[in-house]
């Protein structure tokens, strides 16, 4: 018996024709892209605003090419992860670890192996960029596919099994349309932290030498360093714009299409898990129906030539037949040792465990031997470090909670006032707090003469404050109306209501912003403590700023990949001691459902 | 005992309860093996359901004119042995017949037949239902005239679009 | 052994699992045989290993130990012959009646308009014309079984498998369906006339089949094996009925 079957070997052909089509398409227009720029050109030196357009559009390809790959990492990490044994077990951590890792650590990686691989030339810089952006986008979305399959009831994926469905037609029918509301949902998370990241990135500095991507980032980098106010307005007011359409033209209509998609059981429980983060009444949903159904066609299309990508090439290349493959090879090996592997599931899985053990030793080897030798001199600076970055971060939470617990005071029995701020909070939220950075820096710092640890702290601050308002407002709306009236009856002031009722109540969801606050806040951090405006370096003392100092100005890997360690340690450690059984606590306390 | 065809226009009002066909065919069954004819409260009983919907299944039998209750009795109409000892096929066309005849059918379907090509929307027929069932829940109405009248092939509906079209 | 019109033959078939808590066994040496034009059911307490047999047959599950053999042949993997009814119906939410008819369809004809031609006719055939293009959130309980019986009977299987395909309705869908059901079994144009049906509803099994195999508690084992020798319609209030409802009662006590 052939260790592959024919029909499969007959697709893979064509798959590889059309991929070698491909290839040589997209090197074709990279050699045309490569000939036009250099490397060299890519240090503009003032910028003006007919720039303007040309760059958010540049920034806007970015995020695009990254959201793409990052949609099919997402598709192909999380089937794994949700369709495999040995893929629940490795891939589901390792994600947990990316996405507490800052970004801002894949940078030295990133930019020496891309510049490397091109040469020189400026599409080294753009890929650079482009998987900056991609650490931002791509494990959120993975998690939204492996929760979405993980979610599809068993009778389903059977039904779907048991009529014989190749891989790539199980893909079109089962694991794509019960992934999209969840990807939609988590999509728009994804391109909030990809706008975040995008203006951080754009700005690409290797120890001495720094590239300027043009794009809005580098713009409003630009402008702030000529010290030209109206110029960064413009730039914030235009990137503004955009966030705004694309959320009111594609977000939403998505939002509103995907409904369809939702298992009929589980529509209600799946919108109380992700909160109220940009969700929308259905009133106003209903309303953009005008616009929705254009803005459907145009995506479809879109999606045409998407799903022909990966029905003719991804699938049957990358999935159906190194499946048919394995299996083959695993058939035909191991007929001599079937009876043992048939009969013990027990011997199945001390396989597994022998060869995880070994993978253990080899990794646990190789960092021993890469660890020898002399340490560098920054290490001795993390603890201190750690201190300040900690405290920074409480202090920007005390923060955001002594003005948002006095508003959701003020406004928790206001239905309406409170669907006002939570579209404040939308907007707010939506517009990347680095691209006020620079203008924080030209007003508070150079205007002003605060210092930059003012400056860090604002911009900290303006990045976490939206996930403690979002979860403070959803918390205040689920308050049931008969304790309400519960309370009034017994005579209770405002302020006992407040403290007796409200705070009790929303205790949970503010545990829950303090949280996501402080993993998001990390990230914020390795941006706002360290700074360069017209070559002159202004950082503050902290974590963020010593592994940005160890990136761009050392280049030292081990001191990199120690601070990066150090981090992800501390977020998981925090998590695992203080948040998760405070949470835990208030929310068998407090529990009103 | 025999259902005449001006019966239902006898009482526009008649409200159209939330039944599926399935549930109605299947009392019909169950009373044809019962020998036709059961007490009301017994048959409650025996089906665990509550009065309330068990009643409810009946009057939506009775509608159709599958069944007849005289007294506290439900009794098989010989309308009702017809559609039962049909084919799967048969059986729509008997019952479509029935329908044609009821107000709520007639006007939805009379409404698609003047607009010729064009397509009645949901709004259309929900508006419409309002008028014809003052006293009743439109969207309730709304899902039962759908069901049914796609069972029957009176006419088509397209959630995606919320239209309402005729069969051919 | 093997008769001439065997379908599928189970030879000392055992499945185990294994859980957290050590390895289970849910079924134990079951040995039978379904013949051609039989309808079967598969009746015992809940934790029998009823399901997990179906499962077997269909080739969505492997055995432990003992063999399979279909149509004489011993079966490994998947089992295209066969079509399987679920309990919650298991059509995909995002698809049309029409849509999920032919999903079975797709990896067995490659033309697009003779799919749609055979859909049409299990449709018709179930009395779902009409509903064609209504979601299945649209439908009420005995209309998506409805959808997951054509969906089986659109790939013509020579074997039906259901997992109580009425358990999951009201007590007069489910009449109602049962009836339709054996006029589709009875249908003498029909492709497939063996069927497997599980159910946990005694006066179903004796209603419906040819025979009822009877499975003890965890792990399953066949404890009895009754043909029921009654004319169709049956009546529950029958003496003959009642009879072998004692007589499996008996079996499961």
């Amino acid at each position: 018996m052939a260790l592959v079957p024919r029909s499969t070997i007959e697709k893979t052909k064509s798959s590889v024709i059309y991929l070698v089509l491909f290839m040589g398409l997209v090197y074709l227009v990279v050699g045309i892209y490569k000939g036009g720029v250099h490397l060299t050109e890519l240090r503009a030196e003032t910028v003006f605003l007919p720039d303007l357009p040309g760059a958010i559009l540049l920034s806007f390809l970015r995020m695009f090419v990254s959201y793409c790959m990052s949609l099919v990492f997402a598709f192909f990490f999380g089937l794994i992860a949700a369709r495999t044994r040995i893929g629940e077990k490795f891939i589901l951590p390792l994600l947990d670890i990316l996405q507490s890792v800052p970004v801002v650590g894949f940078f030295p990686a990133a930019i020496s192996f891309f510049i490397g691989i091109s040469n020189g030339h400026r599409i080294g810089v753009e890929m650079a960029a482009i998987f900056l952006i991609f650490t931002s986008q791509a494990w959120n979305l993975a998690f939204a596919v492996y929760e979405s399959v993980r979610a599809i009831p068993e009778e389903n994926e059977e039904a779907v099994s048991s009529f014989g469905l190749s891989q790539s037609q199980r893909f079109m029918r089962l694991y794509f349309p019960a992934s999209i509301p969840r990807l939609i949902y988590n999509s728009i998370l994804s391109w909030s932290n990809g706008w975040f990241f995008l203006v951080a990135c754009e700005i690409i500095a290797v120890g001495p030498v720094k590239y300027n991507l043009p794009g809005i980032g580098s713009f409003l980098a630009k402008a702030a360093e000529e010290e030209n106010f109206p110029l960064v307005i413009w730039g914030i007011v235009a990137l503004a714009t955009v966030i705004l359409f694309l959320d009111l033209f594609i977000w939403k209509p998505l939002m509103v299409w995907s409904e369809r998609f939702r298992q009929e059981s589980t529509a209600n429980e799946d919108e109380e898990d992700v909160g109220i983060f940009l969700q929308i009444p259905k009133t106003v949903a209903s309303r953009l129906d005008f616009i929705s159904e254009p803005a459907l066609r145009i995506i479809s299309i879109f999606l045409v030539p998407v799903k022909w990508f990966f029905r003719e090439i991804v699938f049957p290349l990358f999935w159906d037949f190194p499946s048919a493959l394995i299996s083959g090879v695993f058939r035909e090996i191991s007929k001599p040792v079937e009876p043992i592997f048939q009969r013990s599931q027990k011997f199945r899985s001390m396989v597994g465990y022998f060869a995880l053990g070994f993978l253990v030793v080899f990794f646990a080897f190789y960092a021993w031997n890469w660890l020898q030798g002399p340490l560098p001199a920054v290490i001795a600076e993390i603890p201190i470090s750690i201190l300040y970055s900690t405290l920074r971060i409480a202090i920007a939470l005390a923060i955001s909670f002594a003005w948002i617990v006095p508003l959701v005071y003020f406004t928790w029995n206001r239905p309406r006032i409170r669907m006002i701020l939570s579209t404040i909070a939308q907007l707010g939220a939506s517009l990347p707090a680095t691209a006020l950075f620079p203008l924080i820096i030209l007003v508070g710092v150079k205007k002003m003469g605060g210092g930059m640890d003012m400056a860090t702290l604002v911009l900290l601050t303006f990045g976490i404050q939206w996930y403690v308002l979002f979860n403070a407002i959803s918390g205040a709306a689920i308050i049931p109306s008969d304790l309400v009236d519960a309370t009034r009856s017994f005579g209770l002031s405002p302020l006992e209501t407040f403290r007796k009722l409200v705070f009790p109540a929303i205790r949970p969801a503010l545990i829950t912003g303090a949280i996501t606050a402080w993993g998001g806040g990390w990230n914020a951090l390795v941006v706002a403590e360290y700074i360069t405006v017209k070559d002159q370096v202004m950082k503050v003392k902290g974590l963020g700023a010593l592994l940005s100092y160890s990136v761009y100005e050392l280049g030292e890997g081990k001191a990199i990949t120690i601070i990066i360690l150090v981090m992800v340690a501390w977020i998981l450690f925090f998590n695992m001691l203080l948040w998760q059984p405070l949470y835990q606590r208030n929310l068998e306390k407090f529990k009103l459902l | 005992m025999d259902s005449s065809s001006s019966e239902g226009d006898k009482r526009p009002q008649q409200s159209l309860p939330e039944i599926g066909i399935s549930q109605i065919l299947g009392l019909v069954e169950l009373l044809l093996g019962k020998g036709g004819r059961e007490d009301i409260y017994k048959l409650a009983g025996e089906l665990s359901m509550e009065l309330g919907e068990t009643l409810t299944v009946i009057r939506a039998a009775e509608m159709l004119g599958l069944v007849h209750t005289p007294g506290g009795d439900v009794v098989v109409e010989d309308f009702g042995v017809k559609v039962i000892d049909a084919t799967i096929a048969e059986r729509k066309d008997l019952i479509r017949e029935k329908l044609e005849q009821l107000p709520v059918f007639k006007s939805v379907r009379d409404f698609l037949k003047r607009e010729e090509d064009a397509e009645v929307t949901r709004e259309e027929v929900l508006e419409k239902l309002a008028e014809l069932l003052p006293n009743e829940d439109a969207e309730t109405s709304f899902s039962t005239v759908v069901s049914w009248g796609r069972y029957a092939e009176l006419f088509g509906y397209n959630d995606d679009s919320q239209t309402f079209y005729l069969d051919v | 052994m093997t008769t001439e019109n065997a379908i599928i033959e189970m030879r000392n078939v055992t499945k185990r699992f294994l859980l957290p808590q050590g390895e289970v066994t849910v079924l134990e040496d079951i040995s039978f045989t379904a013949n051609e034009g039989e309808f079967i059911t598969l009746v015992g307490p809940s934790g029998a290993g009823k399901s997990t047999l179906l499962r077997l047959m269909s080739g969505l599950m492997q055995p432990s130990a003992g063999e399979i053999y279909y149509q004489g042949k011993s079966q490994v993997g998947m089992n295209p012959e066969c079509a399987m009814v679920f309990q919650n119906f298991g059509l995909l939410p995002w698809l049309t009646v029409a849509q999920n008819v032919e999903l079975g369809l797709e990896p067995r004809q490659k033309d697009p308009l003779k799919r749609r031609e055979v859909v049409n006719r299990y449709i018709s055939k179930v009395g779902l014309e009409g509903y064609e293009e209504a979601y299945p959130r649209e439908l009420s309980g005995g209309m998506k079984q409805r959808v997951g019986l054509a969906r089986a009977l659109a790939v013509e299987p020579s074997l039906l498998l259901m997992d109580e395909p009425f358990s999951s309705l009201d007590v007069l869908t489910s009449i109602n369906l049962r009836n339709e059901l054996l006029d589709i079994w009875s249908d003498r144009d029909n492709v497939v006339n063996t069927m497997i049906m599980v159910t946990h509803n005694i006066e179903e099994a004796i209603e419906l089949s040819d025979r009822i195999i009877v499975l003890s508690n965890r792990p399953g084992r066949i404890v009895g094996d009754i043909k029921i020798d009654l004319p169709r319609p049956r009546r529950k209030r029958d003496k003959g009925f009642i009879e072998y409802v004692d007589r499996v009662f008996s079996l499961l006590a």
